[in-house]
Order: structure tokens, then sequence, then C-alpha cells
């Protein structure tokens, strides 16, 4: 009996989660050699014709994918085809293409060849990760525009094939959004990285994927067998029998979690002790609202809406955003939807707004403040969330609250919107909540007298601990000062929640700490009742809800209170609470 | 007419692709000529390839320069588009 080959085993980046074994389909496509063809000179205005209609369907292509890509995976997805979008207009790429049909007689795609070359090389020189990542998308764009201007095959053809490890030196996003994820189990290539676009996109289908695999694809064979981990970055080839073994232990334990979490969106977040909490979901888009229920959320407890005017040249009509708020509250049709308010100023004003620069944005004019010199575009935005009332139960939650009369003075505004519909026969409801956001110590020192006057509040956790620190979140260099599980944080979450408790309105916490283990142990411990996450955290916080003890976090939550600092508070919850996440 | 202002990066990836796509739209909007300068680089501000190029990372300072009727305006949308982190 002959010696069984060893298996040979790569390491790359981890580029998309998860782990599968399938036969190797190498993906040769390589851009091709564009002879050098010059043209007489009355054939000019022909290949500038044949080069515009080459750059029309390329956009049509690159469009229809979008689209298609936007329904599959949703916006941010299928906005990674954008910038080769806009290639096709860029001055640089059409003009200087032009110009050597034009002045040298080029043929159309020797012309475009050329141009293109000469724009990687000026990339290239650069030798900056970000713009090298993008070489990719040049590629992609111009094997896409050659293939039309020299009449070529389609590059990729499956075959019949299934089970398909797809091997390639790279791959391209429109290779990605298109692959039929029913026979291509898992990506394998030399180059790209965890940022390229076709990763993002391979993680968005869920397709695992590793990439700058050196040299994988001349080392893999077609019909070899391989295994992808996308979670570690190893690729075995012809694996033996020992690691055939070791892939079936890792897939069972990464299903085993899967399965579990996925179990958990039809189960409520309630402890073993039996206190059922809130769980909701951020969303910075509505159309991230279905996403949010598939994964069992109780709602929206923040629903920005900056997206309605952020990069925009004019405000948003009535219409626009009352169709927006109301997909939102008919996708959540038994649950309460949050929507806050425009959180302009600090760092994102719109560029309708004439916005002077501020010595120090972020202690200017955002939040509520902004409601006294812009009540038009306010008024508008209370008009479409009551009109989107009379569909679901929609609240408004008002940013950067400071004093009980900055409340006031919103719900004067809501009166004469709610005056203006009836007048209009309009339909809405007549109870929609008032809350105000808690993001400032003068809101969480005040928190009693803003519960009478509110409904409910929200406490943003993000700027709380900036405020409270005085440290800038985005600061990489003070990253390590910005600590949430500061004790004068923890201090201020106690005094809002136990302030909602005595006023009877609820308390819930809608930032970062709310979706990171030990943060939403502590604001549940501390009296908090309700917790709202970005939707892909929310499996994870509610298994963790699931497993642990109301009474045991309260204790830790309240020994946290008295910590001498964050890392005494950190020590101290991981003692008592014990290790309660952690993913294979 | 002519006008210029600084201003930095403020989100946490930079201008990586979808920043650049966004700012290269809205500087398609107007009729001025627009330049975005870093350090030596200068590049036209409404070329995809061009603006790609500046690999604008968090906390890098740009120069955007108009030239036309509508500088003023452009110059204060674009500066807006990028203070405002690009809604991220």
């Amino acid at each position: 009996m002959s010696e069984p080959a060893a298996p040979a085993v790569l390491e790359g980046f981890p580029a998309a989660e998860g782990i599968a074994k399938g036969t190797v389909r190498r993906i040769v496509w390589s851009i091709p050699e564009v002879a050098h063809t010059v043209v007489r000179a009355r054939s000019v205005d022909r290949e500038l014709e044949r080069f515009r209609a080459a750059l029309n369907d390329a956009r049509r292509q690159l469009e229809t994918l979008k689209s298609e890509t936007e329904a599959r995976l949703g916006l941010v997805e299928a906005r990674i085809f954008d910038p080769q979008i806009l290639m096709l207009d860029d001055p640089d790429v059409v003009e200087g293409t032009e110009g050597y049909i034009a002045e040298n007689h080029l043929a159309a795609a020797r012309a475009f060849d050329w141009r293109m070359l000469e724009l990687k090389e000026r990339w290239s020189r650069t030798s900056h990760p970000m713009v090298l990542d993008r070489l990719n998308d040049l590629a992609d764009l111009k094997l896409r525009v050659l293939s039309r201007l020299l009449a070529l095959p389609e590059p990729w053809e499956l075959g019949p094939a299934s089970g398909v490890v797809a091997v390639a030196r790279d791959l391209t996003p429109s290779f990605v959004a298109t692959l039929d994820t029913d026979r291509v189990v898992a990506l394998a290539t030399d180059e790209g990285t965890r940022t390229s676009h076709w990763a993002i996109l391979a993680r968005s289908l869920q397709i695992p994927a590793v990439a700058g695999l050196n040299g994988v694809s001349s080392r893999a064979k077609d019909g070899q067998v391989m295994v992808v981990d996308g979670r570690s970055g190893r690729v075995v080839i012809d694996p033996d029998a020992r690691e055939a073994e070791r892939f079936e232990l890792r897939r069972s334990a990464i299903l085993g979690w899967s399965r579990e979490i996925a179990a958990i969106a039809r189960e409520d977040a309630v402890t073993l002790d039996r206190t059922r909490v809130v769980l909701r979901a951020n969303l910075d888009l509505p159309g991230e609202a279905a996403r949010a229920l598939e994964h069992g959320a109780d709602g929206v407890g923040l629903f920005r809406t900056e997206f309605l005017v952020v990069g925009r040249n004019r405000a948003p009509e009535e219409e626009e955003q009352y169709r927006a708020y109301r997909s939102v509250a008919e996708t959540f049709a038994d649950h309460p939807v949050l929507i806050r308010t425009f959180d302009l100023g600090g760092d994102k004003f719109p560029v309708f707004l004439r916005a002077p620069a501020e010595e120090n944005p972020l202690l200017g004019r955002r939040g509520v403040r902004v409601f006294p010199d812009e009540t038009a575009l306010f008024l508008t935005q209370l008009r479409a969330i009551l009109r989107a009332s009379a569909h679901g139960d929609v609240r408004i939650m008002v940013p950067l609250v400071n004093t009980a009369e900055e409340i006031v003075s919103v719900r004067r505004l809501l009166r004469t919107a709610r005056d203006q519909l009836r007048r209009e026969g309009v339909p809405f409801s007549e109870q929609v909540e008032l809350g105000a956001m808690i993001e400032t110590p003068a809101a969480a020192l005040q928190a009693r007298q803003l519960a009478e006057q509110a409904d409910f509040l929200s406490i943003g956790t993000n700027d709380l601990v900036q405020y409270t620190l005085a440290v800038d979140r985005t600061s990489t260099r003070l990253a390590h000062l910005f600590d949430e599980l500061h004790p004068a944080v923890l201090r201020q979450i106690a005094m809002v929640a136990d302030a909602g408790r005595r006023s009877g309105v609820e308390v819930s916490a809608c930032g970062e700490m709310a979706a990171r283990p030990l943060g939403a142990l502590l604001l549940l411990g501390l009296g908090v009742e309700g917790l709202s996450v970005a939707w892909p955290s929310l499996l994870e916080i509610k298994r963790l809800i699931r497993r642990c003890r109301m009474s045991a976090v309260r204790a830790a939550a309240s020994a946290a209170l008295s910590a001498p600092a964050g890392c005494n508070v950190r020590q101290g919850l991981r003692e008592s609470l014990g290790d309660l996440t952690s993913p294979p | 007419m002519a006008c210029s202002v600084d201003v930095e990066v403020p989100n946490r990836l930079g201008m990586h692709a979808r920043p650049c796509a966004d700012f290269v739209k809205l500087a398609g909007g107007f009729s001025s000529s627009i330049l975005v300068t870093r350090n030596e680089m200068r590049v036209n501000g409404k070329s995809i390839m061009g603006v790609l190029m500046l690999a604008a990372e968090k906390g890098s300072s740009l120069t955007i320069t108009a030239d036309g009727d509508d500088a003023e305006e452009a110059v204060e949308a674009l500066a807006n588009l990028v203070r405002g982190g690009f809604d991220e």
C-alpha cells in the first residue's frame, strides 16, 4: 500500500466566517492581451462610438448587478458597485481613452486598455493599502468593458458541478455577487484581503472564504478536496483522515453554535430566574428592519433618521420620510419603534443647512439644540412620524436633552403638528409617546426632573461615556481611556434607572455598551429594563440574557458601583459571573 | 471666483470607496471646477480615480478648492460632507 500524500496546509487571511469542504474548481480569468491595432483616420468616429456603446453597456450591466445585489443582500452591499459606475463617467478614464482614439488612431479596445494600464500604474505607485484594494475594482471594470469591445466569452463558467470550492488568483465583486450559493460552498484566493469588495459580499452571502493564500491557485488542482476555514484562515488541500476528522469536529462545533443562536431568535429574552428583558434593534436604514425582525427583536429601540439628511442637497420631503417610518412600523406590527429625531450637529451636519464652523462642535449646536433654529425641518419630521403612527406603535425620541424645558418645547411643536394634521383630516394616533435620550451627565443627574416630562428615557451610552470622561471617543490615542465601565458612568446609569422606576417610565439603553456582554449585563444589573443593539448582536446578547440569573447580575452590578476603576469592574464581573459568552 | 477650505477626515475608516463615490457624486453636481489636495497630491474632485488615489485616512487633512460660479456653495457642501464623516 502506498503512503497517501500528506495534506497541504496553507494559512491566509480569514475573509468570511464559516467552514466548508468541497471540490476544487479553479477559476482562471485574466485581462486579455490586447493587440496594438491602429485604425484608419476615417474609422476614428466609428471607434469612438464603439467605445461609448461599450461604456453604456457596462453601465447597464452594473446598474442591474447593483439592483440585484440590493434585492439579494441590501443597499450597503449594492453600493459596492458605485465606484465602478462612477469610473465609467470619469474624465480620467473617458477623455483619456477618447484622446488615444482621436489623436493616435488607436482601436477602442487598445486605447481603453492603455488608459487603464496608465491609471493602474499611477495607483500602484502610491502603494497604500486603501488604493491597492481598489485595483481589484479597476480590473473588474476593465474586463467588463474589454469583453464587450473584443466580444469575449463569459470569463467564468462553473459548469454543472456542485459542492465547489472556487479557487482563484483573485476574485471580483461581480463574480461573487452573482455566485450560485447552492453550488459554491467556499472561496480561496492568492490575493485580496478581508476588506476587498468581493470579501465583503462573501460575508453577506455567508460563503466561507480565505484570501491572501500565497500560491493556492497554482497548488490546488481541479477535482482535489479542499477544506476552507474562514474563521481561522486555514485551508487544507487533500485532507487526510486526521484533517477530515478535525474538519468534522470544527464544523459541528460551529454548526451547534449557529443552531443554538438561530433557535434563540424565536425565544424570549428572559433570564434563568424569569426576568423578561426587552431586547430591541438599532436601525441605521429602514432596510435593516426585516433582518432585525428575523433575529427576534422586540421592536426598534433606536431608529436613526440621519440617512434622510446626510449627504443630501435638500431637506427630505414629508412623504419620503413618512414612507420610511411607516415601512418600519409595519414590519414591527406588534412592537414599538422608537424614532430618533434628526441628530444633527457635532460631527454631522447636512449640506443643506448652513452650519458655521464651531470651535468645539461636540460641545456646540447639536441634538435638540438645533430644534429652535430649524423649526420647519423638525415640524415636517414630526408630522411624518405622526402619520406613520396610524400604522404601528411609533414613539419619538429626542437626542441630547439637558433640561426638562427642552422636552416641553418639543412637545409644543408636536402639538402644532397634531393640530395641523387634524385640520387636514390626516389620520394619526393621539397616543404617540415622546421620550428623551440621556447622553450627558447633566441629563443623568436631572433624570428625575426629565422623567416627569418624558414618557420614556433612553440612555445613549456612547455620548454619556464621552461627556462623562471628557474623552473623545474617536481619538485613537485616548482609546484606552474611553472606558464605558468607569464607575462614574455606572453610577449615572443607576441614577437614571432609579429615576425611571420611581416615575414609572421605561428606561432603556441603546449605545455600544448594550451590545457588549459585560456592558449589557451591567446595564441590566443597574436596573435598565431594555437594551437596543445592532441586529447582528441581537442573538448573542439574547443568548447571554438567557444564560444569566438576574439576582447574580444585580449583585455584581451593585458591587461594581463602588469599584475604584473600570478595570476592577471588569475583573469583578468576570469572577462573579464567569465566562457566559464566547463562540467557538 | 475661487475659494478653498481645509477639512479633516473624521470617520474611522477614512475615505474608502463609498465615501469617495459620495464625494464625487456631490462634486459632479456643481459647475465649478473642483480640486482636492492632500500633502503634495492634487486631484480632480469630480474624478473617482483621482479621489480614490488620495487614500485619505481618518485624521488626514484635505484642502478643497473650487473655481466657478457656484464655488462657495460647492466648497461648503463638500466640506460638510467630509466633516459629517459620510454618515458612518
